[in-house]
């Protein structure tokens, strides 16, 4: 039997040994210990940042926390905030134009080649690795995918970016009405199945069709004052036409580019979902073509509209009563498919952060996007007013996103979710898939002849290869 | 006996340059910050037109490729269709602006109570930023949750199955009418000035000799306010070719291209393209045509009324 009192010069060799094991351990682990932003941005003290974003409602959120880093590091935060189109213009002009206005800037990720790759934005692996800069909490693989690998990692193992924003799509539906139990008796009579969150597109269509009604109708035994809609569609000549349509090819089972990277915007599949997704008109609103995805927004603040393909930021404004008409009717689930079989995603945006070539301050921006997109800031965000998105797995423990039910299907658009590709000249194809479509749309030519016309664009601007330069192990449409 | 005869002034380079350089070196420095802020930009520009430019890779202008900016501009059937499209929208408001114009500074052109508060009121829409109007406009008449729309036309059972920036012609159509409704007050306030400065002897003249008010007007006050006319006309037909704001916000060109005006297609090509040679050929190409259209009617202004 072993006892101290048998073997006393073992115990004291074992002593010795832990307490220099401790000591070794306490001098390994001083530096996460004695690590602070606020020691690290010392030498910055004083030195100004630009930081260039584009306004979202839980930008809000954000916007005290980075004035609280300015505070505890004395370096002066200045943020500018544009609506998404001017912010694209104006990021752009100020990268190409290398005048160095922006420090940091909030980034498309599909403008990773054109501003990245092209040496307009930094490469962040240096000042990641430097000792005094990198916070060693910062743990890279806690953050959620494809925040990190597919938007900020390029081939080589070259980081452009930090997750910064994780805006995804997903499906909205009125849970008041679904759970009204004469509608959903009138439901089954109809249809001959419950009324439940449309997991296909056959049951998005069959719940769009049942609850339009006209005016003076009933609708959950209250009788309608003004017309209601089943469903909610985007179909503005802008950016977020793109952003729905692609979520009903997804859906649908379509790719628009194959595993080459050759498009196929005019194959059968495409022009069956294109289809089907215009006929889901006949259920909207009117002005469907000059409904941008905000003005969709400010319809279902009005609460007549039963369903749609909304953002999931706005799932924390349109709870907020002095701007909506529908708080807390809305609840949230994976985006409708063809096949209820099928794997769900959704449409999705990152937009991280990124640090201008032509920065003064690269440290201190490094600092401050290090410091947003860290453990302790992400879910003070989350937690604040206003609410925001997770980017780190960390971050999913936090109250608000066990509880609000917009975070589950989040997480779900993700894991098959499509994003913007980055090849050069996409926007100029982007452009295009918003003019076919809305011409189409708006009888001006047939939907073939639409995505014709895109097929060809997309085929003289990216006839095959990579589809996210600098990204060989990213493609987003057949994964 | 005085000598009157003035001394000879001996010629020299400072008086030659005094009397013959003098006037320019007055204008020197005017025509210096021309040469930069107007004639540098607009001969580099050219020059652009000429190379491949592509600021995301370089940085600056690269090799000369002939006229295949002109080629590929030539080639994207939007210029054109954005051309007819502008057209249509400046040959069809500027008419009726002057026409409303006219017409309301006749009405104004008298002393009634409140007259000045009625003129100050009316010039409102002119003096708005175009990008103020534009969204004023696209929160009365978005469909459907616009305040006019949603608050007073479906009250009453209208419109409630028009888009009306959703439909290629009623688009137009209200690109159209906004323009109208911000450029007419501008016409009526140079017209009533106009109105306000004719003489008032042939009047009385035209008076005694008994013509009556149809004769009034169309022999002596038309021909007293053309000069007015022509140069309100030159002024807008200009300027409306520029339209931008107001088709940005709304419709952003759309549905398809059904509103796309040449400012919209430059900018696109411009600043989401970032296609800036082919940006230049296109400036190029609008200057040319410009220069070619206007600088006739202004030549034609001078000769035939001697304006300007």
């Amino acid at each position: 039997m072993f006892t101290g009192s048998r073997k006393p010069h073992l115990v004291k060799q074992y002593t010795l040994a832990l307490g220099l094991g401790a000591m070794l351990g306490l001098a390994a682990a001083q530096p996460a210990l004695g690590w602070s932003v606020e020691e690290a941005a010392a030498p910055y003290k004083g030195s100004t940042l630009k930081v260039g974003i584009a306004f979202v409602p839980v930008m809000e959120g954000l916007l005290p926390l980075m004035e609280e880093f300015g505070k505890r590091t004395g370096i002066n935060v200045k943020v500018e905030q544009f609506t998404h189109g001017e912010w694209d213009a104006k990021g752009d002009a100020d990268l190409y134009s290398r005048t160095g206005y922006f420090d940091l800037l909030m980034m498309h990720h599909n403008r990773a080649q054109d501003w990245a790759g092209n040496g307009h934005v930094l490469w962040i692996n240096d000042l990641m690795n430097d000792p005094k800069l990198r916070d060693l909490d910062l743990d890279p693989d806690d953050f959620l995918q494809p925040l990190w690998d597919d938007y900020c990692l390029f081939d080589g193992g070259k980081l452009a970016c930090y997750p910064f924003m994780n805006f995804q799509m997903v499906y909205w539906y009125r849970k008041d009405f679904m759970e009204d139990k004469g509608e959903q008796a009138a439901f089954k009579a109809k249809y001959g199945y419950d009324l439940a969150p449309a997991q296909t597109f056959a049951q998005y269509r069959d719940i769009a069709e049942f609850f339009t009604r006209k005016k003076g109708e009933k609708l959950a035994g209250k009788t309608l004052e003004e017309n209601h809609y089943g469903v909610g569609v985007v179909g503005k000549r802008e950016q977020s036409l793109t952003w729905e349509w692609y979520n009903i090819l997804n859906g649908w089972g379509a790719t628009v580019f194959d595993e080459s990277g050759k498009p196929s915007f005019n194959s059968p599949m495409v022009t069956e979902a294109t289809k089907w997704w215009l006929s889901l008109r006949d259920y909207a609103p009117p002005g469907v073509t000059e409904a941008g995805f905000i003005d969709l927004f400010v319809l279902m603040t009005k609460g007549n509209i039963a369903q749609a393909i909304q953002w999931v930021d706005f799932a924390f404004a349109i709870d907020i009563p002095a701007v909506s008409k529908a708080v807390g009717v809305y609840s949230y689930a994976p985006i409708p498919r063809r096949e209820a079989s099928m794997a769900p995603g959704g449409w999705g945006e990152a937009e991280p952060l990124v640090i201008s070539t032509y920065s003064k301050n690269p440290e201190a921006a490094y600092l401050l996007m290090q410091w947003l997109a860290s453990k302790e800031t992400n879910k003070r965000w989350l937690e604040g007013p206003g609410h925001g998105l997770p980017l780190r797995k960390s971050s999913l423990s936090v109250p608000i996103v066990q509880q609000h039910s917009v975070f589950k299907p989040l997480l779900m658009s993700m894991e098959h979710g499509w994003f913007d590709p980055s090849f050069t000249d996409y926007n100029q194809l982007r452009e295009e898939i918003t003019i076919q479509i809305t011409g189409a749309a708006a009888g001006s030519e047939s939907i073939e002849e639409a995505l014709a016309k895109i097929q060809a664009l997309a085929e003289k601007i990216h006839p095959g290869g990579d589809i996210n330069p600098g990204q060989a192990h990213v493609n987003q449409f057949t994964r | 006996m005085t000598d009157t005869t003035r001394p000879e002034v001996k010629r020299t380079f400072g008086t030659h340059f005094l009397r013959v350089g003098y006037p320019y070196f007055l204008l020197a420095p005017s025509l210096l910050v021309l040469l930069f802020v107007g004639v540098y930009p607009f001969v580099s520009m050219i020059v652009l037109s000429f190379r491949k430019l592509d600021f995301r890779r370089l940085g600056r202008a690269g090799d000369f490729i002939g006229i295949d900016n002109y080629r590929n501009l030539f080639d994207e059937p939007v210029f054109f269709s954005s051309l007819k499209t502008t057209a249509f929208i400046v040959f069809t408001s500027v008419p009726l602006e002057l026409v409303l114009g006219f017409a309301m500074a006749y009405l104004f052109n008298r002393n009634f109570p409140l007259k000045r508060l009625a003129v100050t009121i009316t010039i409102i829409p002119t003096v708005l930023a175009p990008i103020a109007i534009a969204v004023m406009w696209k929160i009365l008449l978005a469909t459907p949750w616009g305040f006019l729309m949603y608050n007073v036309f479906y009250r009453f059972g209208m419109f409630e199955d028009v888009s009306i920036f959703g439909s290629p012609g009623l688009a137009l159509a209200a690109v159209i009418a906004i323009d109208v409704w911000e450029w007419t007050p501008f016409m009526f306030l140079v017209f009533l000035a106009g109105f306000g400065g004719l003489p008032q002897r042939p009047y009385e003249a035209a008076a005694i000799d008994g013509a009556s008010a149809w004769q009034i007007f169309w022999y002596l006050t038309m021909p007293l306010l053309s000069p007015f006319i022509l140069v309100m006309l030159f002024i807008r037909l200009i300027d409306a070719f520029k339209i931008f704001d107001t088709i940005y916000v709304l419709t952003n060109g759309g549905p398809g291209v059904a509103t796309e005006s040449i400012s919209i297609f430059a900018y696109r090509f411009t600043f989401e393209y970032w296609k800036l040679g082919e940006s230049s050929a296109f400036a190029v190409v609008i200057f040319l045509l410009f220069f070619s259209v206007f600088g006739f009617l202004f030549i034609q202004l001078q000769k035939r009324y001697r304006i300007f």
